[in-house]
């Protein structure tokens, strides 16, 4: 099975964005006929690696060499014509055209047609478009689309949709496939096509490496699994070895926080019985996807409520709903005596509601003091327009309170009130976007993804700030990847997958059971892992996490 | 050495100009990513109203301030008419502002007509002598007014807070909404912003220079080089670039031949946009879009 | 196909009209169509934008009035080299400008518009200057003058007929596909392989070399060139015909020249309404009929009609 010849690679590949390193010291291999999947946690650096491979992004450092050529300065269009093709995560479908049209327009670049003869209206260009719908037909048949062939592309479903990319990236001649989270999105029965389709691409003599999120989909294609994290490999192997390896597991369900003041072994009874946040059977759809179905969830005042699962399991969706961003399909949100279906995003803020966002979201160029006082917009608008050019005393007190309030937690944001956001560290950063969600005094505080990228000490201090926070009576949403830093400072939290919530209860019993583990990470062989701390030697220094 | 001086006055004084009608972008372009190819045309269009209003009896200063508050509401109704539903793509938007600015052109043809314009100086026609050249007073209140203006925007964009809620909108619109900034709203008001810019713009500079319904193509492409030059989304760079753009030109009209100058000026559009086309302060904050 | 067949018998017929104002309004027509066209390639179907496009047709019509009198060429020879060499022009332009995008894009082609502008005018020893040319050669056919519309209309008529074929063959083939993908996605074009930057380049070399061939048709009518018709308004013109045609359709081009040029006719005696209706019909076409004027027309009409029908049911 293994063929032995190398294909693909990768040696010494380092991308950095401004300040941000993306990838670091990359290095990896694929064989001919491999299938080969790129796993590890959000931020990991799996498209940037992707965008490398293909040409559309430019390496800072390292190599890139396919059959022993070295493409990594390549433009994207001369690494495709030289047999490496890929699909995108957004899948990105020409709309305007059809299906077949779509796949023929994989195929036109290698017929090397030139303009004036294009012109013609008979002879080559008749030839040469007979071709390529021949080939493509080919290819729909591959994937399994020859029905739709002449549909307009924009009306396929998702599972569809994502066919239709490998179909197109076939058409281009390409021997080494890179897909880009084929299965996001996907039901059981898309998914089960899919594996089935890029099993048939490896029988005909393609090679395989494919991004994926969701492990059953790996579990069932991956014959070599390479795991990054953090812009680094730190694994890479057969299936089973990766599963069951230390740093890997951590990698995902995050290190534990040892945050000061952990959570008590029972959770806390709320103050008030009555729900603060109430979501209800909530559905929503997001790029066509079922992002979320059927979803329930409850928050008590003064609790701290977290929200884990794995990447695409819809944990931001969920905020960026409730926070106004995205319609909902179906369900109730209710909060205090409303409903927030259809309030704007706005809005949201004026009704008790703050959030920090995933990715921070910053006026990168405004100053530090200027997001803070950004964040109290919606009560000074609120006192009439003529405040946002002349402030009332009354207000001025407002904004100073809450300013001091943010500066006495994290004290460093009023040492660098004047620095530009943009140039704070990744801590700062996420202090930042909690300060400015603070600003509006909300009720209900919603975090989305606050530890990533950052190092374990910083997540600490984050933690312990939210119970802080937690103390002085904000009820909290916390909607985190890192799992294990998360359930320390939970009073109670939900577990997500595939848009639906496979487990909740207080975060001792989840953190305790085993078997969550599984549903969080979606494989088997998780299931001797514990969600909680206290696992043998992890902390060894090879450690990836130790920054 | 007295020619050199007289141009360089008079560059600097149709310079104040091109720097305010760049603002005028500028003002938009912070907040919305649109630009707006119009902007000319509401300079034009505050120097026309002024004019007409004072043919039927207005007093001066009144027809001054009704005309550029008339405009001022214009550019608001134009953006929520005409801008917002069809902006989705940057090529629409350039079209769209282009067919406004022609529309506009064609209104005023229609209402007044195409003869050159004027109106009376503010402060009298007496030359003033300065070093050895003559300056129309008005002069001074073309450049005076343009520095205010720059100044007032810079420390409106910079200090003030709705400022920087503007800012916030072209920086990051989702984390404005984020903290509740209504987005389409700031986009009207920087439309409105932009249209009293440019009848400011248009009414100081027509005693000197006569405005016809056609003058306001040239004073927004101007003002869009100025805003190139200077880099986009600053109101200094917007000033900058249009006294350095005021001033060349002047130059090359007076040693070359006045119909090259608007070759000069688009070469050096061109130079900029290959060389340089975050222009001599850097592009503020890309609008992110 | 067979729609252009039809055309070209109802150019055929539309020959034999007495009026010859209805015959110069038709030449006018077919020399704009070649110019819309090649521009309507370029923005419609490969997604750019070009706001200095009169003067390519420009650069043809002194192009090659300058080579046949200059170098005592032949008008059918010198027609050809002035449309090579401004095809060659187009091209370089395009290395330029193509690493721009958006407003960036817009303004380098309305400064190029403007410098070859500026250079017909002021440029008098080669030029002619604002008076421009006189006693431009014109065209004979086996020792007959082309110099009345009737004479030039086959001229004309042939050509246009000649580029819409080519468009539409284009458009239809493999390399239409290409440029379909290129003006909707390009990242997405350069991961299938294709070569968005040069792509680019071929379409606005072709869009010129149309509008130079119209250029020289022009010049050697008419016997005589002044820069007037060169300027930024005709640019405007032709990009509100492609707007009005729906940019990335043939035949609503066609309807989008036909319609602006007898438009402007009609509104000749009100003087300066044509601006305005320009304007209007620009913002109109754009908030309304994203699609083109002929595409919502025929949407309204068809709505129209199953809205009666189901009335009646």
């Amino acid at each position: 099975m293994k063929a032995g010849h190398p294909l693909l690679e990768v040696s010494g590949v380092t991308v950095s964005f401004g300040g941000l390193v993306a990838l670091d010291n990359v290095g990896v291999h694929v064989d001919e006929r491999e299938i080969v999947a790129l796993i590890g946690p959000n931020g990991a650096g799996k498209t940037t690696l992707l965008n490398v491979l293909a040409g559309a992004t430019a390496p800072n450092s390292g190599t890139v060499s396919f059959r022993g050529r070295r493409i990594e300065r390549l433009p994207a269009h001369r690494v495709n014509a030289l047999g490496i093709a890929r699909t995108f995560q957004s899948v990105e479908l020409l709309q305007r055209l059809s299906v077949r049209e779509n796949v023929m327009a994989g195929g036109v670049a290698r017929t090397g047609l030139g303009l004036g003869v294009s012109m013609l209206g008979f002879g080559p260009p008749k030839a040469v478009e007979a071709r390529l719908r021949e080939q493509a037909d080919e290819f729909l048949g591959i994937v399994g689309l020859s029905q739709r062939a002449d549909e307009p592309a924009a009306i396929l479903p998702a599972g569809q949709q994502r066919l239709l990319g490998i179909a197109r990236a076939l058409a281009t001649g390409g021997e080494l496939i890179l897909l880009d989270e084929p299965g996001a999105g996907l039901n059981d029965i898309e998914k089960t096509e899919l594996i089935d389709v890029i099993r048939r691409l490896r029988d005909n003599h393609r090679t395989i490496l494919f991004v994926e999120h969701d492990m059953s989909v790996v579990g069932q294609l991956a014959e070599r699994i390479v795991v990054l994290d953090r812009g680094r490999v730190i694994a890479e192997g057969l299936p089973d070895d990766v599963r069951r390896s230390p740093e890997v597991i951590e990698a995902y369900l995050g290190q534990p926080a040892a945050a000061a003041g952990a959570r008590p072994a029972t959770a806390r009874t709320p103050a008030d019985a009555r729900p603060l946040l109430n979501v209800a059977n909530l559905s929503v759809r997001y790029s066509g996807l079922l992002a979320l179905d059927d979803l329930s969830l409850t928050i008590g005042t003064g609790e701290i409520v977290a929200v884990v699962g794995a990447n695409g399991a819809g944990k931001s969706t969920l905020l960026k709903t409730i926070a106004g961003f995205v319609p909902t399909a179906g369900g109730t949100i209710g909060f205090e005596e409303r409903t927030l279906n259809g309030v704007r995003a706005e809005e949201i803020v004026g009704a008790g509601i703050g959030m920090a966002p995933e990715g921070r979201e910053l006026f990168p160029t405004l100053s530090v003091m200027d997001n803070l006082t950004l964040g109290n917009y919606t009560r000074i608008r609120a006192a009439g327009f003529v405040n946002l050019l002349f402030r009332s005393r009354r207000l001025q007190q407002q904004l100073d309170r809450q300013l001091q309030t943010v500066f006495e937690l994290f004290p460093v944001l009023l040492e660098r009130r004047g620095q530009s956001a943009g140039t704070l560290s990744g801590g700062q950063g996420q202090m930042l976007a909690i300060g400015r969600a603070l600003m509006s005094a909300p009720k209900l505080l919603m975090l989305d993804e606050p530890s990533l990228g950052l190092a374990p000490q910083v997540v600490s201090q984050i933690m312990a700030t939210l119970l802080r926070l937690r103390d002085d009576g904000l009820t909290i949403l916390l909607v985190e990847q890192n799992a294990r830093a998360a359930l320390e400072i939970a009073d109670r939290a939900y577990v997500l997958a595939a848009g639906k919530v496979v487990a909740s209860g207080s975060a001792a019993e989840l953190a305790g059971d085993k078997a969550i583990s599984e549903a969080y990470l979606g494989w088997e062989g998780a299931r001797d892992t514990a969600l909680s701390a206290g696992e043998p030697a992890v902390e060894a220094a090879a450690s990836p996490g130790s920054r | 050495m007295t020619d050199a001086l007289q141009f360089l006055f008079a560059g600097l004084v149709i310079g104040s100009i091109y720097g305010l009608a760049g603002i005028g972008f500028t003002a938009v372009y912070n907040v919305t990513g649109v630009v707006n190819f119009a902007q000319g045309d509401f300079a034009m269009l505050g120097a026309m109203l002024a004019i007409a209003m004072m043919a039927v009896g207005t007093p001066m200063i009144v027809a001054i301030v009704l005309a550029i508050i008339v405009v001022a509401l214009l550019g608001g109704v134009i953006e929520r008419l005409a801008i917002r539903p069809a902006s989705q793509t940057v090529i629409r938007g350039i079209i769209i502002t282009i067919g406004l600015g022609v529309l506009l052109q064609g209104v005023a043809v229609v209402l007044w007509d195409s003869n050159p314009k004027s109106l009376p100086a503010f402060s009298g026609e007496t030359p003033i002598n300065v070093l050895g050249a003559t300056l129309p007073p008005q002069s001074i209140w073309v450049v005076g007014t343009a520095v205010v203006l720059m100044v007032a925007l810079h420390f409106f964009f910079q200090r003030s807070y709705l400022g920087k809620a503007f800012r916030a909108c072209a920086v990051n619109p989702f984390a404005a909404r984020l903290v509740g900034v209504r987005v389409p709203t700031m986009a009207s008001i920087s439309f409105m912003l932009s249209g009293a810019l440019g009848a400011v713009a248009g009414i100081i500079v027509t005693p000197i220079a006569l405005m016809q319904y056609d003058s306001g193509i040239g004073i927004g492409i101007k003002g869009f080089i100025a805003c190139i030059i200077g880099g986009f989304g600053h109101p200094i760079g917007a000033a900058i670039g249009g006294l350095m753009l005021g001033v060349i030109e002047a130059f090359s009209a007076g040693y070359l031949s006045s119909g090259y100058k608007d070759a000069i000026a688009f070469i050096l559009l061109l130079g900029f946009l290959f060389a340089r086309p975050e222009g001599i302060m850097g592009e503020m904050e890309k609008a992110q879009h | 196909m067979w729609r252009i067949g039809a055309f070209t018998l109802l150019i055929v017929a539309l020959w034999f009209v007495e009026n010859n104002y209805v015959l110069n309004l038709l030449v006018v027509i077919a020399l704009q169509t070649m110019s819309a066209l090649g521009l309507s390639l370029l923005m419609g179907y490969t997604g750019q934008i070009s706001l200095g496009h009169a003067a390519f047709y420009g650069l043809g019509a002194y192009g090659s009035a300058l080579i046949s009198m200059r170098l005592g060429l032949n008008p059918w020879l010198s027609i050809f080299a002035a449309t090579a060499i401004v095809a060659g022009i187009g091209w370089s332009l395009g290395w330029l400008v193509f690493r721009l995008r958006g407003h960036h894009l817009a303004m380098a082609t309305l400064a190029f518009g403007v410098i070859v502008y500026v250079g017909f005018v002021e440029l008098h020893d080669l030029t002619g200057g604002p008076n421009g040319l006189q006693d431009v050669p014109i065209f004979t056919v086996l020792g007959t003058f082309l110099d009345s519309d009737r004479l030039i209309y086959p001229l004309a008529w042939g050509a246009c007929i000649l580029t819409i074929v080519l468009a539409h063959n284009l458009v239809h083939s493999p390399k239409g596909l290409s440029m379909r993908s290129v003006a909707e996605n390009e990242r997405v074009a350069a991961s299938l392989g294709q070569d968005v930057s040069a792509l680019k380049r071929q379409i606005l070399m072709l869009s010129a070399a149309w509008a130079a061939f119209a250029g020289g048709i022009w010049a050697h009518y008419l016997g005589y060139l002044s820069p007037n018709p060169f300027d930024v308004g005709f640019s405007i013109k032709l990009l509100v015909m492609v707007a009005i045609g729906g940019f990335a359709n043939i035949w609503g081009v066609l309807f989008g020249v036909a319609f602006v040029t007898i438009l402007g006719q009609l509104l000749k005696p009100f003087g300066f309404y044509d601006v305005v209706i320009y304007g209007l019909l620009l913002v109109i076409v754009m908030v309304f009929f994203p699609n083109g004027l002929l595409d919502g027309l025929v949407t309204l009409a068809r709505s129209a009609v199953s809205g009666l029908r189901g009335a009646r049911a």
